[in-house]
């Protein structure tokens, strides 16, 4: 009993011992500065990170800038430089790691942290990529909505379908430029393409208007078959004098997309579908217009690559940092009608959305092949990239061809997209990139429909944004070739 | 006994030759110039296809895959479809499909490429055995030296069609484009000779 008592006793002593030798080992030994003080770890900037992804308004967006530093002695103080490409502004100093940035004037920006601790170690994030702020555009903004691009193929009574979209816009208080001043000035200037717009035109707009923005929706599809489906996009177009694209998004719907618990979830009403594709665009628009962050959640899936693809880094542009690229409409070979025109629109909205090229406006680019006479009998030529290169200032011209653009007309049959695409490079006068994509709505389906794709619209997001992917990775000069051949789908 | 044992081995047999019967492998009918340096070729043009089957975009389709899956390989720079349409347009040929030697020389000279490839679409599209359907595709190639327009290599290959587990559990084969992706493919190995 006495020997179990103290062994009892013993035991708390020895943990103790034990815990006492091992605790020391494991301290990382402190590194001495000359000037005498302890430096643990050397002082680094892990990140600086904007709240709000470019392009943001001048004189109405408020971006804050948050740096994350480590290691050091002491309080850490931050410098915030700014750059518009002609004079270097120091902006915030202090001990914040956080800065709010209101640019008043649009351009082009880079920004810069310094850090610097206690004993004067510092340390230098380096400039960062360009921050594009576009002339203001806000939710006051005086906006324009052109009317509707009917690419559905079918008549479809396009001014009940701006109605629509003009009364969910003013439900959420947007200013909107009256009907009779845009039909004053679309007479007035004998406007009849109405899908785009040009740098002249869109400066005529803002002179004699004071708009802003023009809002271009065209709608996809509307059919009113059991199950229903939609699909309409939006395009909002600074009236500035380069007219770049502010915004742009897409949303595809089938009334079968998500049946739900017992079947809860279909949609056969054409009108609400309608009401729900509209609200959602709306809703990605008004995002935008308050400075939020684009909401796209959707992934790059893997059954959507291109199946037969390569692709070279162009040539670095000479005084820029982005590529700039021109998106000329898809040669139509499918039984679509504007089939051409759709793809286009996919890839532009993707490329815009990835914010690494800096795409022409197609109203833009039709200018310029209207202005140039250019017909792409057979696809485009080296003498046509050049015209096209000059005339647009671009670095990069993206053509393809559509061969299916398919809906699914019945309840058998699935939606079908097939297409190639081709880059052009302006300095090697030579194709950059190269790819082959084509997708049926059930591919990769196996029990009960889950992941079927029933619209058109959506496989085509879906294979465009994987194309944009991969591109990527070649543009941002990662690898020296990249290529290959994806196995076609085994069913 | 005996004649149970005979009676298996002669059921194995029937199965096996009908089973080969059955069989859709492509040939492997290639010629190669052993004299030509394959290796030399750096940039090549495809001409428009000959199109033999019924369906209208069948040649073109196919020349766009064969062109992209070409240019994937990495092993040759293949020129836009746009430089070959204003090739033919300047040279004003009457035939781009199947070109003489003479306008292959010429042809080559004016886009600047090192060799031509022209293709023929045989067939493109559904076919029918019995109550199983299937897409089947079948094509041919033949690639000319600029300098001389000769034929230094040709190859044909046939995709798709009506198999066994077609006809037993229907299902109506694989979609055009994946068959036209073998087909194209098998082409290439043959050209690449891997």
């Amino acid at each position: 009993m006495i020997f179990l008592k103290s062994f009892s006793g013993n035991r708390y002593f020895l943990f103790g011992c034990i815990l006492a030798v091992f605790l020391p080992g494991c301290a990382v030994a402190p590194v001495t500065t000359p000037g005498g003080q302890e430096d643990p770890f050397p002082l680094k900037i892990q990140s600086v990170s904007p709240d709000k992804f470019p392009p943001q308004a001048a004189g109405a967006s408020t971006v804050r800038f948050k740096a994350e530093a480590t290691g050091g002695v002491g309080e850490r103080e931050y410098i915030f430089w700014s750059s518009d490409g002609k004079a270097e502004t120091a902006e915030q100093k202090g001990l914040s790691p956080m800065w709010d940035w209101s640019p008043r004037d649009p351009g082009v920006y880079r920004l810069r942290v310094v850090v610097r601790d206690a004993i004067g170690n510092t340390a230098d994030s380096g400039w960062s990529p360009e921050y594009r702020i576009e002339l203001a555009t806000g939710l006051n903004s005086l906006i324009a909505v052109m009317p509707v691009e009917n690419l559905t193929g079918m008549p479809i009574p396009v001014s009940e379908v701006r109605k629509s979209i003009i009364g969910a816009l003013k439900r959420k208080n947007f200013n909107l430029l009256p009907e009779d001043v845009l039909e004053g000035f679309l007479e007035r200037h004998r406007i009849r393409y109405t899908g785009g717009i040009n740098r002249e035109l869109a400066k005529t707009f803002r002179e004699e208007t004071g708009t802003n923005a023009v809002l271009f929706v065209s709608l996809e599809l509307f059919d009113e078959a059991v199950f229903p489906k939609t699909a309409l996009g939006g395009r909002l177009v600074s009236t500035h004098s380069n007219a770049s694209i502010l915004w742009m998004d897409s949303v595809g719907m089938a009334g079968n997309d998500a049946p739900g618990f017992l079947l809860l979830g279909l949609v056969d009403d054409p009108r609400v579908l309608w009401e729900r594709a509209r609200d959602r665009l709306v809703k990605s628009l008004t995002r935008y217009l308050s400075g939020g962050m684009p909401e796209d959640a959707r992934k790059i899936e893997k059954k959507f690559l291109p199946k037969s693809f390569i692709g070279h880094p162009p040539k670095p542009p000479v005084g820029k940092e982005a590529y700039s690229v021109a998106v000329l409409p898809f040669r139509n070979e499918s039984t679509r009608r504007y089939a051409g025109e759709i793809l286009a629109l996919h890839f532009i909205r993707e490329l815009s959305k990835a914010g690494k090229l800096k795409v022409v406006e197609p109203g833009e680019v039709r200018q310029a092949l209207l202005k140039s006479r250019t017909i792409m009998e057979g696809g485009l030529s080296l003498p046509q990239a050049d015209i096209l290169h000059d005339v647009l200032d671009v670095d990069l011209v993206l053509d393809g061809v559509v061969t299916e653009y398919q809906d699914a007309n019945s309840g058998w049959t699935k939606p079908k997209v097939d297409f190639f695409t081709r880059v052009f490079d302006r300095q090697t006068r030579q194709i950059v990139w190269s790819s082959y994509s084509y997708n049926l709505g059930d591919d990769g389906v196996f029990f009960f429909n889950l992941g079927t794709v029933n619209t058109a619209h959506g496989l085509a997001s879906g294979m465009v944004r994987s194309v944009i992917e991969r591109m990527d990775t070649v543009m941002d000069g990662g690898k020296e070739q990249i290529g290959g051949a994806v196995p076609p789908v085994s069913k | 006994m005996r004649w149970k044992r005979n009676n298996h081995f002669r059921l194995a047999l029937l199965f096996f030759l009908v089973s080969a019967g059955c069989a859709t492998g492509s040939s492997k009918v290639v010629f190669r110039d052993p004299n030509m340096d394959f290796g030399s070729l750096q940039a090549v043009a495809v001409m428009p296809f000959t199109n033999l089957s019924r369906e209208n975009a069948a040649a073109e389709r196919v020349r766009d895959v064969f062109m992209t899956m070409l240019q994937a390989t990495g092993g040759v720079y293949v020129i836009p479809p746009g430089e070959v349409a204003r090739g033919i347009s300047r040279m004003s040929l009457e035939r781009p499909a199947s070109p003489t030697a003479e306008e292959v020389s010429k042809f080559a000279k004016n886009v600047n490429v090192d060799a031509v490839f022209t293709g023929t679409v045989t067939e493109f599209g559904e076919v029918r055995s019995g109550t199983a359907t299937a897409n089947v595709v079948s094509m041919s190639l033949q690639l000319l030296e600029a300098q001389t327009g000769k034929v230094v290599w040709s190859a044909s290959s046939t995709k798709g069609g009506v198999t066994t587990t077609d006809r037993l559990f229907g299902g109506g084969g694989e979609p055009m484009n994946a068959t036209t992706q073998k087909a194209v493919d098998d082409l290439l190995e043959k050209l690449f000779g891997k």
